[in-house]
Formats: structure tokens, C-alpha cells, sequence
């Protein structure tokens, strides 16, 4: 034990305050107090002296550390980063790695008399046993070599006597470099790092995705854009894109030459003259010299051709509603129309109906795009959050967004409920959910229709021009749900009458474009009591929810097509888009001025340029935006009316992609960081020269510091003092002393 | 001997047990008051929300829609007992009821022969075509009733009189998969009858005791008509098909 604290000035104070004691004492003694009496807090006070002077002396218990007796553990760190699993290795990177590991290095270090603690990393690090290593998958979307390297030099109360590190060097996150190091340092562990993988990397180059319609008409052409991703560095010689159509060649393109990595779109055009179910495989034919690798080669759309003289909605309920029966009951009377129905009627039960072959519906709630296909609204009623999972969600927003497909949501305070606030349902709906639980019951009301509902061509239902004088017999509704506001975009057809006009006018109906498709919010229940109402006509709210699915399946086609360019897709740099404006009939339409506006997911107004647009002259327009992700753009007139609107994806290049070649660099870097050292996996044949180079390691580390551990400063030992100080009270106060 | 400002004895005495009567009172009151509110609650008409089932029971001619009293809490219970649907108490109405319009679900049930006024039959005949749906049951396999229910509603529309509906009419399978029903005491099957305008089934009778098989165990026809199992499955599943069709 030695004390820091302990000065030669402490040595007065050291023999005075014994002594005040003893004067106090032979004081008391002399004062008449029984000599039991005095003892005992003498004892006591001498006690808490001697304790607060131990604590003041700062004393701390001091051993000196061998490696060879203490540091026996090894730290044995694997990558197993998505760039691991890239196959220029005899076999994957990964596979390699594991094979040294299993093969060389474990034996070594445990004939050696070392322990192997294993781990695996990406973003993250865990520990891992054999066969944990030798079943993983490899697809960590980033290299957090740093924090992996921390965390194994930090473990542990003894620092392992090395961390081996097995990687391709691409540290692909490099927020925690100066905690990797500080360990390092502090713990005085050396890194000894293995490089995976060729000095020059794979260059690769994949097709990413085939956007395609799911549904056109037969003899008009469309589009299919397929995004490819080319990463790697050097040059990336020429190849062949080619499109299978049902198996049969169809088109081919060429892909020039290039030399960068990038992420781009190129398209074919399409026309088939007959209805029917086309599959498009889109296929990458690269040269055959082996000098560009490719992980995905092809990718597959289909597309429905067809002149169906029929819409299909899908009305899917958490429980059933009166709600359903009665919109059946609308659609019956339109032949151009038919409602399926997916209801959950108890908790491991549904009802289907109206379902008429297997391949509708065939495992309950759809769930993929094709599944949806012949679809073209789905209805939404008394649903939860937890009747569907986010997975469904989102298939709803790609079904809108991609497909151009339309969604309603219909029902009261139970159906817009705030657990599906920030839900990808709410990114697709008009409306943003409430906070809190607000439950609209209020005096008996009609909906109050807005001047652009009373324009529609949905709320023409009467025949004679006035939808105010039909929305007039709608019975009196005594619940609605609050939602917090309608989205930017959206536009509003009802409102609740009190409220109706002003700035905090409560929205009931409301409906937006949503990529290619529309979505809408009726926040009445029970608007079926219209049907059922004695002074109501039947006909009126059939003809409402015909013209309300037509409008919402994209009957109406956008006057402005927007389509993007075949170009690289990149942020911070220009890209372009063409807007063509449809003719009237067979009459085609003059120039005029529209605005063409860019959009963040929230509809937040990134950009906006005019453009002059006739039908004869479409016209190419230029944006950019800053940073990836997902992006609307729109065309409206000069009366402000949205004209037409696509969505746009722009995406980072997968960054443990980007460059695939070895990084040999940075982990020498590491290395010489901690006295480490780093090879290329292929030079560490013998593991012995790891196993010397640590003897030498620690021979170079003489003479080695001691180890130091504060001693005195315990919870017992305060605990102790203050139960001295806290006896010598009492007894005093017992005693009577003053 | 009492303290100066004390009161004496007996008004002391008094003071308590005028704080205990209070206390008990006061108790009495809130009681009472929660009573009369829970009571007054289970009275009050049945709201009408989103997604609940709930029937309109008929007073109509002469009946005052009193046979088989807890006919329209025990078709909500079932409905309850194998769905999601909450469920309300059912409401007692007239034909002529303007709330008749607000209520997609109509019960009706009786003993005995009745005749509709023309008031009556246009209510049903609009409440029909509108969408509404009516369900009614012979009490205890009386034959009075759904002789003079056939006759009835073979008035509402022209041209539309009450069929039998096959075992493969939708009714059967729309939630339990009802193959037939057999009589519990004649040798021979039950079949639903409805009546149909435009295409729609929007009336179904079931002569034989439906009513007390499904809400009184048939203990009212012990032997007789529908046995209770039966009952309670064709009940429910004419409940889904008045909410689905």
C-alpha cells in the first residue's frame, strides 16, 4: 500500500490532534465524568481521526502486471460486412477468412497456451462461437471496424493480449476512430490486422430493378426503366442489356463503356397489341472476359394488358361494417364495377366474398404487388394498427405510388386512430392523424361540401348540376373522427359545417395524388345511413361511390405525363425529366404556362421552375436535389391545379460496394497506431511470426508500469466513520454531556 | 358535570349520530345517483357506431314486440361470441317509426295471424329498398304467424312473393357451413324462407321456432322445431348475411 497523499507538513498534524485528544480526556477526567464514560468516546473519536486520515492520505494498493501470467487472451475479430462476401479469394473473402481462422490461427494461439475469444462484426459486434462464424451471413451493410476494435480492446477486466483483426480494411463508419485508438493506447493492446481480398477489387456492375405499369391498355405504349448500379473502380467495359418478354427476345440495348461508380436508369419502350399477362425479364449480358462480376444480373416485371371493361375494389375490414353492405349494395348497379370483400370476423377467422377464383386473394390480405394487381381501389375499414403490419403498409404506398392505384380509408374516431400516427399508412393518406385520443360527438350535423367538391364530377350524383341540393337530405351524423389537418397537396371536398371556411375547419373528406395512384380519408362512420335514410335516394349514394372508386382508380388520366431520362441517378447534380402534355380527344393543345415543382416525402417545396407546354411540344426540365431519398414531382397550371406527378428514388451507392478493393492501407494505419502489424491474409502462411511478434512485443514493453488500485475509499469504510461520529452523539446526549 | 362550551351529553350524542345519518345519507344519495345513471344508460336508445350490430326489434299491428323477450340481446350475444362486431341492445320500434330508417338490421317474431296497415307496408317496402334487412321468426312452430308473414310481405313489392331457400342459397354456408336442419318432431327438413326484391334477399323467415331455439333453449317448444345448436348457427349466419349482402 503506499500513500500519495502522505507529506512530511502532515506529520504535526498527525501527532497534534492525538494529543488534543489526550488533553480533552484528562480535561474530563478532572470534570468528574466516570472514566468508563470518557474511554469510550475517546475510543470513538480517535477511531474517526484515524479513518479520515487514512482517506486523506489517498492510499491505493499497488502490484506489478505480467503479461505472460495475466494477458492470455486473444481478441479475434471477423468482418462480415456485405464486401466480405465479394469472390476474389478462391471463394469469398469471408470464406477465407474463416478458413485461416479455423485452419492456423485458433491452433496456433491455443498451443501457444492462449485463449481465443471470437467475434463477429459489421455495424456491430458480438461475440460468436465456430459455428456461429461458420453459418453467418454476410450482409452488414456497413464496417464499423473502429467500434469493433474498441469494444474488444476495452473488454474484459484484463485487456486481451492482442486484438486480431480478420477484414478487407474497408471501414466504412468511421465515427469511433478515436475510441478504437484510445483503447488501444490506454490498454496497450497491439493490433494485428489479416487483409481479405484483391488489391485491385471486383468491379461489378448489377440490375437493381425493372419499374414497369401493372396495368396498360393494349396498342399504347409504356415504359419499362431499369436502374443499374455499377461500382468498383477501373473501367467498366461495354455490355448488353437485353428484355425477355415471356422467355422470347424482345429488345436490346447497349451499355457504353465507362469508368466510374454509379447508380443510372436506362428504359425500353413497350407496345403490345393483345390483352394478356406479359412477364419482362430484364437481363445484364456482360463480357466474357471475367473483368466485371455481377451479384444481380437480372431482374423481372410483370405487366397486365388488358381492356378489362371492369374496375375490382377491395374492401378490406378489421370486423365487420354496416359500412360494406351498403357500398356492395352502391356497386351492384354499375356493371363496369366489382367489390371483393376481406373481412376479419373474429380473431383467427375471415370472410371473403365475392372472391370468384383461387388466384384472388389466395392467402387472405395480399401481400405483394402482383397479389394486388387486379385490383384497382382498396377500401380500408375499421382497421387497427395492429390488423396490418407495416409490411402491408407499405405495399398499400407502392401499390398508390408505383402502381397508381387508389386507397380509401373510411371510418370513425376507432378507425383514425393515433397509433397509426408516423405509420407508412399515414405517409399515404390526406390527413395526419390526431394526437391523443379525440373522438368526435357532437350535435347532429350534415357534411359541409367546399366549392371544389361542388365542382367535382364525384359529387355529381343528382343529374342536375346541384350537389348542395343532395348532400341536403343526408340524414343528420352524430360522430366524425378528428384528424389533425389535411397534408399540403390534399384537397378537401367536406367539412364539418361549424367549422367549415376557417383556418382550423375540421376536415371529413379529403383526398390527394400520391405518386401515380390517389388516396382518400372519409373520417365519417356510418355514412351508410344515407342509403338507409327515408328521405333519401338510393341511386345518389351509389352513384357517389361509383364516381368516388372511378375517380380514385385513376379513370381520369393526368393531362402531364412526367417520365426521367435515361442518365445517372445522383444527388447534387442535375437531372432531367420530360413533361408531355396530353391532347384533347384529337385536338391538340396549345402552349401554355405551368410550374413544375420538386417535393420532399413531407412536402416540403425543394424547387420550382415555369415551363411553357403544349401537346406538340413536350419539354425537358432540369432539378437537383441534395441528399437521397424519395421525391415527388409535380406539374400544375397557373390556377395552381395539379397537372401531373411522379415520384423519383435517388439512393447512395451501397457504400461497402463502392470500392471493393482491400484496404491494406488503413489497417497499417491501425496497426502502427498500437505496434501492432498488418499482412495480407496470403503473407501470414506460418501464425508462429504472429505468436514471435507478440513475445517480441511484450519484451519491448519493459520495464512495465505497476498497477495501481485506489484502497480506503469504500462505502464500509465512510460507513464506519459516520457510525464513530454518529455513537459519540448519542452517547453524549445518553450521558448528558454538554 | 359538563366542561364550560361543551354541550352536554345527550347533544353530543345527538351531533353523532346526526353526522352518521348524514354520512349514510349522503352515501344513500351517490349510490342512487350511479344507479340511476348506469340504469338510464342501459335505456338509452343504442348509438349508432361504426361497426356494431345491433337489430331494431318490430312492434307491428297488434303485436307489442314482447314475444321472446330476450330475443334481441341474445342474437347481439351470439353475434359477439364468434366475431369482432361489438354489439349494442336491440330497440324496440314500430313499422312506423321514423327511426326505422336509421336501423339496418329489423327483428320481428309473434304467435299469431296479424295484418299490416298500408302505412306499415310502405315504411317496410321503402326501409326494403333502401337497404334495410328484415329477419323474422314463428314462436314456438305456431303456425298463425308465418301463415299471415307470407301473406304480408308477398304485399310489399309486386311480383315478389316468399320462397324457400335452398340449402345452397349463400345464407347456409356465410359463416358455419349449414348442411340441412332437421325437425326435432316431425320427420322432416327446415329450410329458410325469404322474400327478394331486385335480385336481393332482403327478408328470411324461419317458421319453425328459430327465436326459441336460439334465445330460449327452446324451453318454450321443449321437442319441437329447431334444436337449440342449429338455432344459435343459423341465427348468426343470417346476421352476416344481412351485414355482408
Amino acid at each position: 500500500v503506499k500513500y500519495l497523499a502522505l507529506e512530511l507538513w502532515w506529520m504535526p498534524l498527525v501527532a497534534g490532534i492525538p494529543v488534543a485528544l489526550l488533553l480533552w480526556a484528562f480535561a474530563r477526567r478532572h470534570a468528574g465524568r466516570p472514566r468508563p464514560q470518557w474511554l469510550v468516546l475517546l475510543g470513538l473519536r480517535g477511531g474517526a481521526f484515524l479513518m479520515l486520515l487514512m482517506l486523506l492520505s489517498r492510499p491505493v494498493w499497488v502490484s506489478p502486471e505480467s503479461f505472460d501470467e495475466e494477458r492470455r487472451r486473444i481478441a479475434l475479430l471477423i468482418d462480415r460486412s456485405e464486401s466480405m462476401s465479394l469472390d476474389d479469394m478462391d471463394g469469398s473473402r469471408y470464406r477465407a477468412a474463416v478458413r485461416l481462422a479455423r485452419d492456423r490461427l485458433v491452433p496456433a494461439f491455443e498451443s501457444a497456451g492462449l485463449e481465443v475469444d471470437a467475434y463477429l462484426f459489421a455495424e456491430s459486434i458480438r461475440p460468436a462461437t465456430g459455428s456461429e462464424i461458420a453459418e453467418s451471413a454476410v450482409d452488414g451493410k456497413r464496417t464499423n471496424l473502429a467500434g469493433a476494435v474498441a469494444q474488444a480492446a476495452s473488454s474484459g477486466g484484463t485487456p486481451p493480449r492482442a486484438v486480431v483483426v480478420l477484414t478487407d480494411g474497408n471501414a466504412t463508419d468511421p465515427e469511433e476512430n478515436q475510441r478504437a485508438i484510445t483503447a488501444l493506447l490506454q490498454r496497450r493492446v497491439p493490433l494485428i490486422g489479416l487483409g481479405f481480398g484483391s488489391d485491385t477489387g471486383p468491379r461489378m456492375l448489377s440490375v437493381e430493378e425493372v419499374l414497369a405499369p401493372t396495368r396498360v391498355p393494349p396498342r399504347q405504349e409504356f415504359r419499362l426503366s431499369v436502374r443499374l448500379q455499377a461500382t468498383g473502380s477501373g473501367e467498366f467495359p461495354a455490355s448488353e442489356l437485353v428484355l425477355l418478354r415471356n422467355g422470347q427476345l424482345h429488345d436490346r440495348k447497349v451499355l457504353t463503356a465507362s469508368t466510374e461508380p454509379r447508380i443510372w436508369q436506362e428504359t425500353f419502350r413497350v407496345v403490345e397489341e393483345l390483352p394478356g399477362r406479359y412477364q419482362y425479364r430484364v437481363q445484364l449480358l456482360l463480357p466474357p472476359d471475367r473483368s466485371v462480376r455481377s451479384p444481380r444480373a437480372e431482374s423481372t416485371a410483370t405487366v397486365d394488358v388488358t381492356d378489362e371493361d371492369h374496375w375490382r375494389v377491395l374492401f378490406v375490414q378489421g370486423g365487420l361494417t354496416w359500412d360494406f353492405k351498403f357500398i356492395q349494395l352502391a356497386v351492384r348497379s354499375d356493371p363496369a364495377l366489382r367489390m371483393s370483400g376481406l373481412s376479419r370476423t373474429a380473431s383467427d377467422s375471415r370472410f371473403f366474398q365475392n372472391v370468384e377464383h383461387d388466384e384472388l386473394l389466395p392467402g387472405g390480405f395480399p401481400s405483394t404487388l402482383e397479389e394486388l394487381a387486379p385490383f384497382r381501389v382498396v377500401v380500408l375499414a375499421n382497421l387497427r394498427p395492429s390488423d396490418l403490419r407495416p409490411a402491408q403498409q407499405e405495399l398499400l404506398v407502392r401499390f398508390c405510388g408505383e402502381t397508381g392505384g387508389g386507397v380509401v380509408m373510411i371510418g370513425g374516431g376507432e378507425t383514425f386512430n393515433v397509433a397509426w400516427r408516423d405509420s407508412p399508412l399515414e405517409r399515404l393518406l390526406p390527413v395526419r392523424f390526431a394526437l391523443g385520443r379525440r373522438r368526435g360527438t357532437v350535435p347532429p350535423f350534415q357534411p359541409q361540401l367546399t366549392p371544389e367538391a361542388v365542382q367535382h364530377p364525384v359529387f355529381q350524383v343528382s343529374g342536375d348540376g346541384d350537389p348542395l341540393s343532395v348532400w341536403r337530405n343526408v340524414p343528420r351524423l352524430t360522430e366524425f373522427a378528428e384528424v389533425e389537418g389535411t397534408k399540403s397537396g390534399a384537397e378537401v371536398w367536406a367539412e364539418l359545417p361549424w367549422t367549415s371556411g376557417g383556418r382550423d375547419a375540421i376536415p371529413l373528406i379529403a383526398v390527394q395524388r400520391f405518386g401515380l395512384g390517389r388516396s382518400a380519408a372519409i373520417c365519417i362512420p356510418n355514412l351508410w345511413r344515407w342509403r338507409l335514410d327515408k328521405d333519401s335516394q338510393p341511386r345518389h349514394y351509389d352513384r357517389f361511390w361509383q364516381q368516388l372508386f372511378r375517380f380514385m382508380g385513376g379513370g381520369e388520366q393526368d393531362p402531364v405525363t412526367i417520365h426521367l431520362a435515361d442518365q445517372n441517378l445522383v444527388t447534387g447534380q442535375d437531372l432531367v425529366a420530360t413533361l408531355d402534355l396530353r391532347r384533347l380527344g384529337e385536338q391538340p393543345v396549345p402552349p401554355a404556362r405551368f410550374r413544375f415543382q420538386v417535393e420532399s416525402l413531407d412536402q416540403q417545396s425543394l424547387s420550382e421552375q415555369a415551363v411553357e407546354l403544349g401537346s406538340e411540344q413536350p419539354r425537358e426540365v432540369r432539378f437537383r436535389v441534395a441528399e437521397p431519398g424519395t421525391y415527388t414531382l409535380r406539374v400544375v397550371n397557373s390556377a395552381g391545379t395539379l397537372q401531373g406527378t411522379r415520384t423519383v428514388e435517388l439512393k447512395d451507392l451501397e457504400i461497402e460496394f463502392a470500392l471493393p478493393e482491400r484496404n491494406l492501407g488503413a489497417l497499417r494505419q491501425w496497426a502502427g497506431i498500437s505496434s501492432g502489424i498488418a499482412l495480407a491474409a496470403e503473407a501470414c502462411r506460418d501464425p508462429t511470426q504472429l505468436l514471435e511478434l507478440l513475445q517480441q512485443w511484450d519484451t519491448n514493453q519493459v520495464p512495465q508500469q505497476p498497477r495501481r488500485q485506489p484502497a480506503g475509499i469504500h462505502w464500509s469504510t465512510l460507513l464506519l466513520l459516520l457510525g464513530c461520529l454518529a455513537a459519540d452523539w448519542g452517547l453524549r446526549k445518553r450521558w448528558n454531556w454538554t | 358535570m359538563n366542561f364550560q362550551g361543551e354541550p352536554p351529553m345527550n347533544m353530543k350524542h345527538g351531533m353523532l349520530v346526526g353526522a352518521r345519518l348524514c354520512t349514510i345519507s349522503l352515501l344513500i344519495a351517490t349510490a342512487g345517483w350511479l344507479g340511476t345513471v348506469a340504469w338510464g344508460q342501459l335505456q338509452a336508445p343504442p348509438e349508432v357506431n361504426e361497426a356494431s350490430f345491433f337489430m331494431g326489434r318490430l312492434r307491428y299491428s297488434k303485436n307489442d314486440g314482447n314475444d321472446c323477450v330476450g330475443v334481441g340481446r341474445n342474437m347481439a350475444q351470439l353475434v359477439s361470441q364468434v366475431s369482432t362486431v361489438p354489439i349494442r341492445d336491440e330497440r324496440r320500434l314500430a313499422l312506423t317509426d321514423p327511426e326505422l330508417f336509421s336501423i339496418p338490421f329489423l327483428f320481428m317474431n309473434g304467435h299469431h295471424d296479424f295484418v299490416l296497415s298500408t302505412e306499415e307496408l310502405d315504411n317496410l317496402r321503402q326501409y326494403l329498398d333502401h337497404g334495410g334487412f328484415l329477419f323474422a321468426s314463428g314462436c314456438c312452430t305456431n303456425p298463425g304467424f308465418p301463415v299471415a308473414w307470407r301473406r304480408e310481405l308477398g304485399r310489399v313489392f309486386a311480383g315478389e312473393q316468399v320462397q324457400i331457400l335452398p340449402y345452397d342459397h349463400p345464407i347456409y354456408r356465410v359463416f358455419y357451413s349449414v348442411s340441412s336442419i332437421r325437425n326435432l318432431h316431425e320427420n322432416r327438413e327446415i329450410f329458410l324462407e325469404g322474400l327478394f326484391h331486385e335480385g336481393r334477399l332482403v327478408a328470411v323467415i324461419c317458421e319453425d321456432g328459430l327465436c326459441c331455439a336460439f334465445s330460449m333453449d327452446n324451453r318454450c317448444n321443449v321437442g319441437h322445431g329447431v334444436s337449440p345448436e342449429d338455432g344459435k348457427r343459423l341465427a348468426l349466419n343470417i346476421a352476416v348475411y344481412a351485414m355482408t349482402h
